[in-house]
């Protein structure tokens, strides 16, 4: 029986020649995706299925026909096919090359004429070199807070990264709502102001304030962009529109119309989103149903943030700062470094490793929040992080961190359901007399320095919504009289990445030093959080970073054989190695751990630098090196390579010293044994001595020249397993005078010949997309 | 006056073209069969005129000193093949930004440190005989061996595969041996492409109507039977190779690997790159006939 063919390698190896006969045969058959989809339309009699089918899935493809004439006389063939009416899907490609052209007319508009602004930049040009080396950035939010300082935006590092996180949250696909809180005149415009212009110019669209309807019926494309409306006040009839937009994606909205010829009919005004919607507001809370899918961002309205935004103003009405032309500039990069950004899923590798406290009712929502701000993060990162097989964006765990560092103050106050003004006002209920507290108390009562009558009115209104107050329901010439029903849980985040098994103690301490609190902390119990928080298996830990027996699924024992290394989700975030896996560029672990895992190391009297060179064997006088056979087989490989062997397959000859005539040299050693006791002596000679090595530098293709000769080094390396039972490895790497040896490279050829020795099964662990 | 009017005005068109093809006068300008590697012609349409232009009448092709150079070099067109040109000739270009040179300068190294590596692995199968059986398996002998210097590395443990694109190598995929191999190609770093970015892996020409295959060794094989050819290097293909997909001629057809995520993946591309992109089945059986 045939072995089974999967692709034209296959084919080939199986057939030669013969493959051309089935090449051809296959071109015959192919189809364009239209004629696919076109076949994978509904059974006959489904009428509603078929229109469906052509509208969602046909329609988009003819759309991208160039030619008028051709998209016609498609919906010819899909009529007669599907058995639907040609006039509908006239009408309904009608309808869609409106859209388009709305769409382009919008874009236009939108990108205000500047055409060459709203393009990415083209490889090659100093703007692209430069927006290039912003994303390679390590740490690109920092970059963005200083950038934003020097500009003028004093303080608030947090709030500028967070605000900057949401507005780029919707290219990246995982749309982060913001909304910002402060009293009048305390910067939330400015914070917005400044964030926004470090966004390319065609993805915001700034609005003063919205009616109802505006959304459902405007002309501009929303589809991955920032809505900026200044001020909620004068919104409020746009509230619910924003919450379906945030929490949809998109508006879908049907209405009565009256049509060219007069007669009325039905119009569904379709959006798509995602889009990010930036609000500004003097009020303490959003709707509440808004709220659950808002990032609050409260401005510091401190003192000292007010002394430091005077003491910019000045500094800057004295000439400091920087000058629009800098300004441009340092704007004009992000926005081609934002351009230059391409839509790509991330993954958060160890999310199942995230504790997260179960107490709160809101934590699902706030939990996938959370895990799109580290998905945003990574995204921004994406020219430094690590892709796996399927092309997604690999999460580090810093950026977890620095995910965690920017929401923990939101999430802790989404949590309390307290904003400043109502800790402000909550402080001053618990500064009262306890019989106050318990009986009853009125706004009158209340010391709350520093904030507005209307404020503390408005606090103690939504404390009472929230259930901490209680009033009375009769408002009296003092106003409603309250009563304490419940402190604020005295809680903190509480949200932290367990380490990973053996990291433990390690871990534990990184996490008291970066202050993140444990207590109370649980494993989410959600059994639906728990399919929301995936990820590969056999990773769990429990709470003494012990791994969880349970964690592990049954055929699993079939993928991992004699000893496997998960390299995926331990050590993926991993970087500094040149090669990658096949196409999809994943980061494995060095492979200085995995040898070091396995008990390899390097013999250090033959490998250390500062091995002395026996007396007699100078560099020049190559004495052995040019008369010990051993020592002679090393020098003709060429300059750059990388040679690993066992002395036994050296004592063979492998390959070069029989390939030459198939003599054995007449000195050659007796046995393996004394092949690795010449080589541990020659050792340090060879790292010494200059010999001739052949060199290929032939540029013709195909190669034709013969091979070029340099001197070069041989520097020597043995490795050795601490279990006893493996002969050891002699590594031989030549390089030119004045170029360092790649002990990483050298590595990787040494791991290449331990895996078949150990019979290590590399599994790369295929990271479930349960995320997408 | 730009690079590319003084290597117009420095170098002589007829007499670049002259290399490539055998020009004769006809009236003021010189014909010949053209030059364009991708141009089988063989009834001379190529017209090379005194303004410094040419002009295929087969295939429509034209341009000046630097788009020739740029298509028989297979080069970059524009200030690369121009910077090139001006090497080859001796012409000082000053208004070149030492950027691009040293870009350019960078490019060319790194495909000639690829290519001499290539032929270094290439040289080294002799040392390594399980890995010439195991192109042999695939059905790579000796002479497609040479012509696409396939290779051996890591003490036999890999072959390597010249990372092909347009006659030029612009990396090194590293194939292990040893077990599993659909996850075990290794390649550069997308930094240490010529380009910056990973391009596809074409091994020959590119011809009208390339297929469009998943991995390297398809696309080997298909160049070993003369098609033209044009490998992703995995299920996901970047914007650069999506671009260049678009441009090639005629239509293009992707044969998928006959497994789910390949089927997948093939069927995106179709999408993707609807019109231009027909997808073929993943049928790879050769029907026997009463003959055979």
């Amino acid at each position: 029986m045939s072995k089974e063919m999967k692709d034209t390698a296959d084919l080939f190896a199986a057939e030669g020649e013969g493959a051309r006969e089935v090449l051809e045969r296959l071109k015959e058959q192919a189809k364009d995706a239209l004629g696919l989809v076109i076949s994978e339309a509904p059974a006959e009699g489904d009428f509603l299925g078929r229109y469906r089918h052509f509208k969602e899935r046909e329609l988009p493809l003819i759309m991208r026909l160039e030619d008028p004439g051709e998209r016609r006389a498609v919906l010819e063939d899909i009529a007669k096919t599907h058995d639907l009416k040609v006039s509908d899907l006239r009408k309904a490609l009608s309808a869609a090359e409106k859209r388009a052209e709305e769409a382009a007319a919008q874009e236009n508009h939108e990108g205000g004429g500047a055409q060459d602004e709203t393009l990415a930049p083209e490889p090659g040009t100093e703007r692209y070199e430069r927006a290039i080396h912003l994303l390679e950035c390590p740490d690109i939010l920092k970059k963005a807070a200083q950038n934003m300082q020097r500009l003028g935006h004093i303080g608030e590092p947090k709030n500028k990264r967070l605000a900057f996180v949401c507005a780029v949250s919707a290219m990246a696909g995982y749309t982060i709502q913001p909304s910002t809180h402060a009293q009048s005149s305390a910067g939330k415009n400015y914070l917005w102001d400044m964030v926004l212009s470090f966004v390319p110019p065609e993805m915001v669209i700034k609005r003063s304030g919205l009616s109802a309807k505006a959304l459902f019926r405007t002309d501009m494309e929303l589809k991955g962009k920032v809505l900026y409306i200044q001020e909620v006040a004068g919104s409020e009839d746009a509230e619910f529109t924003i919450r379906v937009l945030q929490s949809d994606g998109k508006l879908v909205y049907e209405a009565t119309e009256k049509d060219v010829d007069g007669t009325m009919r039905n119009v569904v005004h379709e959006k798509e989103g995602p889009t990010v919607v930036v609000q500004t507001t003097t009020r303490i809370h959003l709707h509440h149903e808004n709220e659950t899918r808002v990032f609050p961002i409260y401005i510091d309205e401190s003192s000292a943030q007010t002394e430091r935004i005077v003491q910019s103003i000045l500094e800057q009405a004295e000439g400091g700062g920087v000058g629009p032309e800098e300004r441009e500039e340092i704007v004009g990069v992000w926005h081609d470094a934002i351009r230059l950004l391409e839509p790509a899923r991330a993954i958060v590798p160890y999310a199942r490793r995230i504790r997260v406290p179960s107490s709160q009712v809101r934590i699902r929502r706030d939990v996938t929040r959370l895990l799109d701000v580290v998905r945003v993060i990574s995204w921004l990162h994406q020219h430094s992080r690590t892709r796996d097989q399927r092309g997604r964006i690999i999460a580090t765990e810093e950026d977890f961190r620095t995910a965690l560092a920017l929401v923990e103050e939101p999430l802790k106050r989404s949590w309390q359901a307290l904003s400043p003004a109502e800790e402000k006002v909550m402080r001053a209920i618990k500064a009262l007399p306890e019989e106050k507290r318990q009986k009853g108390f009125r706004r009158s009562d209340l010391a709350v320095e520093g904030a507005q009558p209307r404020t503390v009115q408005e606090a103690l209104s939504s404390l009472a919504s929230t259930g901490y107050l209680e009033r009375d329901g009769r408002r009296g010439s003092q106003g409603y009289t309250y009563t304490l029903v419940r402190d604020p849980e005295g809680m903190t985040l509480g949200i932290n990445l367990d380490p990973l098994p053996g990291e433990a103690v390690d871990a534990e301490e990184t996490r008291g030093s970066r202050g993140i609190a444990r207590n109370g902390d649980r494993a989410i119990e959600s059994p639906s959080l728990q399919e929301d928080l995936p990820i590969a298996r056999s990773r769990g830990v429990d709470g003494n970073g012990q791994p969880q027996e349970e964690a592990k699924e049954p055929d699993e024992q079939d993928t991992v054989r004699q000893r496997p290394i998960d390299l995926a989700e331990q050590t993926i975030h991993e970087r500094g190695e040149e090669y990658y896996l096949y196409g999809e560029e994943q980061k494995t672990k060095p492979a200085r751990i995995k040898l070091a895992e396995l008990g390899w190391a390097r013999r250090s009297n033959v490998t250390d630098d500062e091995v002395v060179v026996p007396t007699g064997a100078t560099t020049g006088n190559n004495g052995d090196v040019d008369n010990d056979p051993v020592a002679r087989y090393t020098a003709s490989s060429e300059i750059g390579s990388v040679e690993v062997m066992t002395a036994t397959e050296i004592f063979q000859g492998v390959g070069r010293v029989l390939s030459k005539g198939g003599q054995i040299p007449p000195d050659w050693p007796a046995d393996s044994r004394e092949v690795h006791e010449r080589l541990s002596r020659l050792a340090p000679i060879l790292r010494t001595t200059k010999r001739q090595h052949p060199y290929f530098e032939g540029y013709s293709y195909p190669c034709e020249e013969p091979p070029d000769v340099r001197e070069g080094y041989t520097h020597v390396e043995y490795w050795e397993s601490e279990a006893d039972d493996k002969e050891g490895l002699w590594v031989f790497a030549v390089h030119e005078p004045g170029e360092p040896v790649d002990r990483e490279e050298v590595e990787d050829y040494v791991w290449a010949n331990v895996k078949p020795l150990e019979k290590v099964v590399e599994h790369f662990v295929e990271l479930p997309g349960t995320f997408d | 006056m730009s690079p590319f009017e003084e290597l117009r005005e420095r170098v002589d068109l007829a007499e670049l073209a002259g290399r490539y093809t055998d020009l004769k006068a006809s009236g003021r300008a010189f014909v010949g069969c053209c030059p364009h590697p991708e141009h089988d012609d063989e009834h001379p349409s190529f017209h090379v005129y005194p303004e410094g232009r040419f002009f295929c009448y087969g295939c429509r092709w034209h341009g000046d000193v630097t788009d020739l150079w740029s298509a028989v070099k297979g080069l970059k067109p524009g200030m690369e093949a121009g910077l090139d040109l001006a090497r080859e000739f001796g012409v000082d270009v000053p208004t070149v930004s030492a950027e691009a040179k040293e870009k350019a300068e960078r490019r060319r190294n790194l495909e000639a440190d690829y290519l001499a590596r290539a032929q270094g692995y290439h040289a080294a199968l002799s040392r390594h005989p399980s890995v010439v059986e195991w192109w042999e398996g695939r059905g790579f002998g000796e002479g497609l061996r040479e012509k696409f210097l396939l290779g051996a590395g890591a003490s036999g443990a890999e072959a390597t595969i010249p990372f092909w694109n347009r006659g030029r190598v612009h990396g090194l995929v590293r194939r292990k041996l040893e077990k599993d191999p659909d996850r075990k190609y290794l390649l550069p770093n997308k930094e240490l492409f010529p380009l910056g970015y990973r391009p596809l892996f074409i091994p020959g020409r590119v011809r009208e109507g390339m297929y469009v295959v998943e991995g390297y060794v398809d696309a080997l094989a298909l160049s070993a039977l003369g098609y033209g050819v044009a490998a992703i290097g995995g299920t996901h293909p970047n914007a650069e190779q999506l671009k260049e997909l678009r441009q090639f001629p005629g239509p293009l057809y992707v044969l998928p690997d006959a497994d789910e995520e390949g089927e997948k993946a093939a069927r995106r591309w179709v999408e993707e790159l609807f019109p231009k992109a027909l997808l073929c089945p993943p049928e790879y059986e050769r029907k026997v006939t009463n003959d055979e």
